[in-house]
């Protein structure tokens, strides 16, 4: 069977024990593909409903699909699963690009679960078919961005990939995640501090192998189409193609989703100017993932002000800056640059950590918190070396940086005085950051996501449409009907791509990618009737997987309701979304996603005959 | 004509899309190993060199090679191997002065063959940093960058035809 290698890495740092094992048999491969799918499925196996994230038994589990490393469009995809180290009782999944997924490939494997802890601080090494765990003294405490520089260099190999823990993961903070290529990282779940639970600074992979294919004329036929449909269409990969996202803020800001300031308002045109001034005059070049035709990560140079000759290297999404430097309220474009950088080289996903600063900022300005709490640091917007000095405090959980680095609702909590009501969070953990106050059918999906705020369900009312669902016209922002089903279609669609080993931002909004996929999939397989249906059958599992681990994990189904900031439900006092607050139907739309769903209304569990369609009613 | 692959490394992005067609195309396995385009990655500066075969007019793979596996095509220039002839001498390997002769499991030598006349790896470049044609494809377009770079220096001036000529007056004048 082609597309995949047959071979997991089974690693339990405890006992310094490394040793191979098959991938589970083809019906299950079939029913869960890769990736998220694939990864959730083994993790249910892997642990108990008492299973706490930073255990010895709570693996990382790094997937594959079938597709990474092939010339499907983005074919880059890699994804770790674990128990959510973030959001309480869920599971944790995330995804990032780079070359990663493929050199594991190259090297035998579609995956690597690692277990245990190891007794002193250590990196993995995996070429080819030599697996090593090597001492990594040297390293530990080095920022991710040195980390890969160094383990290249222990290596001696300028071509391995290298995925990092920085600092954050180190000290176990909110919001730690996994740097890998410079550019990218797994930023979501938690899955930093998890790694830096098992004393595991780094992951380096090189592979010389290659990746058999059922049907390859086929195969390089429908890549061909969909690669070329890509930039002959509206689509996502389109748009934010060529570091598409400097590019793109005159729309960011015309429809009022440029999140800043802790959401306190809804508009801030000096951070879009600014994002303009980092394209037109720093010197920004376009980075590619493997197979990738669009470039949407960059570097730029800074070629004036403060920050003059600082190098970042960058990811294409606009929401890191937004976290690390709109929230803040910094403008400068040097210091945007730098900041988001900062947070990747600390090892850190500024979409969660980023909103304990927001929140201390917004107290600071308010006068809730004083000098006297901030250790003399003064937190008016803007104020860009105090943010960075803040960040460091909080990394290093140092002083009023130690009540940060658990978040911002265990901040709130702790800081009292009405802080609360400034929190903004999804669950007690980040969210994907741009202002959805005016686009509620990603405000939904953020909420109802089943491994915490991100990219799950995202809907059509921003960005793009998905003329392979059926949703061929943008939704009004503030409508409430159609929002729960166009939420379900598209988490279907974006869960199916978490799991086949592509980017998604290489099929969003590009008509043909949902069948070209499919038809991929059979080719890569030699499961030659796989159609676009039981493609979006495969999303629905991943959903109602998700959705059964973390009942199983104690999960309260009340929390999609009441555990978020209330910031986030509420109108912004200015721009599109002014005297539209969301609060009001979340209820209702929450309930009709349920009902959509096929899970009880009431207690929000999948029925039985919702898990037996799925073809997962073995699971409890 | 004699078809060449004319790369620009400018253009290239290192996605490293044109090895896994290539080896997709030739062997039925997505990878790099078995890829006879490199790309090279000075990933630090963000360089890339996709590294082809010229396809020499005088090919030392040929000439080294003992059994003569490997003849330049007189009709399309292309230098072709012949896999039943080939010994895995290596010999090619050593002779080729840029590197673009790789061996395969099988033992045998491999080299690029420009598919046939439509190479995948040009269809797969999404960025035109590959592209099938002529030695005049390679050379034409920089001869252009430096004329156009004189033109911006010295294109406004008077030009200058006079000076080598005295417009004749057919004896009138005299």
């Amino acid at each position: 069977m082609g597309g995949y290698l047959g071979k997991l890495l089974r690693i339990d740092l405890s006992k310094d024990d490394i040793r191979e094992e098959k991938l589970p048999e083809e019906s299950t491969l079939r029913q869960f593909i890769g990736g998220t799918g694939l990864g959730a499925r083994i993790l249910y196996n892997e642990v108990g409903p008492k299973t706490q994230p930073t255990d010895a038994e709570n693996p990382l589990i790094f997937m594959t699909g079938p597709l990474t490393g092939t010339t499907v469009p983005c074919s880059s995809n890699s994804t770790v699963v674990t128990v959510n180290a973030e959001v309480d009782k869920m599971i944790g999944t995330s995804h990032s690009h780079g070359f990663w997924g493929a050199q594991l490939k190259f090297a035998g494997y579609d995956g690597v679960i690692i277990k245990g802890k190891a007794k002193r601080p250590v990196y993995l090494s995996i070429n080819d078919g030599k697996v090593e765990i090597r001492d990594a003294k040297k390293i530990w405490g080095k920022d991710t961005h040195e980390t890969e520089d160094l383990v290249k260099q222990d290596l001696r190999n300028p071509n391995a990939s290298v995925g990092a823990i920085g600092p954050a993961g180190e000290n176990q903070v909110f919001g730690a995640f996994i740097e890998v290529d410079y550019n990218h990282s797994w930023a979501k779940g938690g899955c930093g501090k998890v790694m830096g639970s098992k004393n595991l600074k780094a992951i380096a992979v090189y592979g010389t192998g290659t990746i058999p294919i059922a049907d390859p004329a086929t195969y390089l036929a429908v890549s061909r189409k969909w690669r070329a449909k890509l930039f002959d269409s509206p689509s996502i990969g389109n748009s934010m193609a060529r570091a598409g996202i400097l590019f793109g803020y005159k729309y960011i800001e015309s429809q009022n989703i440029l999140a800043n300031r802790n959401f306190s308002t809804s508009s801030f045109p000096e951070y879009a100017q600014n994002i303009d001034r980092i394209k037109d005059e720093f010197k920004v070049e376009p980075t590619s993932c493997w197979a990738c035709p669009i470039s949407c990560s960059y570097r730029a140079r800074v070629t004036s002000g403060p920050k003059k000759g600082f190098l970042a290297t960058l990811s294409g999404g606009g929401e890191n800056t937004e976290a690390a430097a709109a929230n803040v309220g910094i403008t400068d474009p040097g210091w945007i640059v730098y900041m988001t950088d900062l947070y990747d080289r600390l090892g850190m996903d500024s979409g969660s950590m980023g909103l304990s600063l927001g929140l201390a900022f917004e107290l600071y300005e308010k006068g809730i918190i004083t000098k006297d709490d901030t250790d003399g640091l003064e937190l008016t917007w803007g104020n860009a070396e105090a943010a960075e000095a803040l960040l460091r405090k909080a990394v290093k959980r140092e002083g009023f940086g130690a009540v940060l680095a658990e978040g911002p609702k265990k901040a709130a909590e702790k800081i009292g005085r009405g802080a609360e009501k400034y929190a903004v969070h999804v669950k007690g953990g980040g969210l994907n950051y741009h202002d959805w106050r005016a686009a509620w059918s990603v405000m939904l999906g953020q909420i109802v996501a089943g491994a915490g705020g991100r990219w799950e369900g995202y809907g059509v009312d921003v960005w793009a449409v998905e003329p392979d669902l059926g949703l061929t016209k943008f939704h009004n922002a503030h409508q409430v009907e159609g929002k729960a089903d166009a939420v379900r279609m598209t988490q279907f669609k974006k869960l199916w791509e978490d799991s086949i080993g592509i980017c998604w931002i290489g099929a969003w909004g590009c008509p043909g990618a949902l069948g070209w996929a499919a038809e991929c999939i059979g080719a890569a397989t030699g499961w030659k009737d796989f159609s676009a249906q039981e493609a979006l059958a495969v999303g629905e599992r991943v959903v109602n997987l998700q959705r059964i681990f973390n009942l199983r994990q104690g999960f309260e189904p009340r929390r999609d309701f009441e555990d978020l900031g209330k910031r986030l439900i509420e109108a912004p006092p200015d721009g599109v979304a002014k005297g539209k607050p969301l609060g009001p139907h979340l209820e209702k739309m929450i309930k009709e996603y349920y009902h959509l769903m096929g899970w009880d209304e009431k207690t929000g569990k999948p029925l039985a005959k919702t898990l037996k369609k799925a073809g997962l009613e073995g699971l409890k | 004509m004699n078809q060449v692959l004319v790369v620009d490394p400018l253009k290239c992005s290192g996605c490293r899309t044109c090895e896994s067609a290539c080896s997709l195309i030739h062997f039925g396995e997505s990878g790099t190993s078995k890829s006879v385009i490199r790309v090279i990655a000075f990933r630090h500066d963000v360089f890339f060199y996709p590294h082809v075969c010229h396809q020499c007019k005088k090919p030392y793979c040929a000439e080294a090679c003992p059994v003569e596996a490997i003849v330049k095509n007189p009709e399309n220039g292309v230098v072709e191997l012949d896999k039943g002839k080939c010994i895995g001498c290596k010999l090619c390997l050593e002779a080729c002065p840029f590197g673009a002769m790789a061996m395969m499991e099988d033992g045998l030598a491999a080299k690029c063959d420009l598919c046939g006349g439509d190479p995948e790896c040009v269809k797969f470049c999404d960025y035109g940093a590959i592209r099938a044609g002529n030695a005049d494809d390679i050379s034409q377009p920089k001869r252009m960058a430096e004329a156009q770079g004189i033109f911006a220096a010295i294109g406004n001036q008077p030009r200058k035809l006079f000076d080598t000529h005295k417009i004749s007056t057919y004896g009138l004048e005299e």
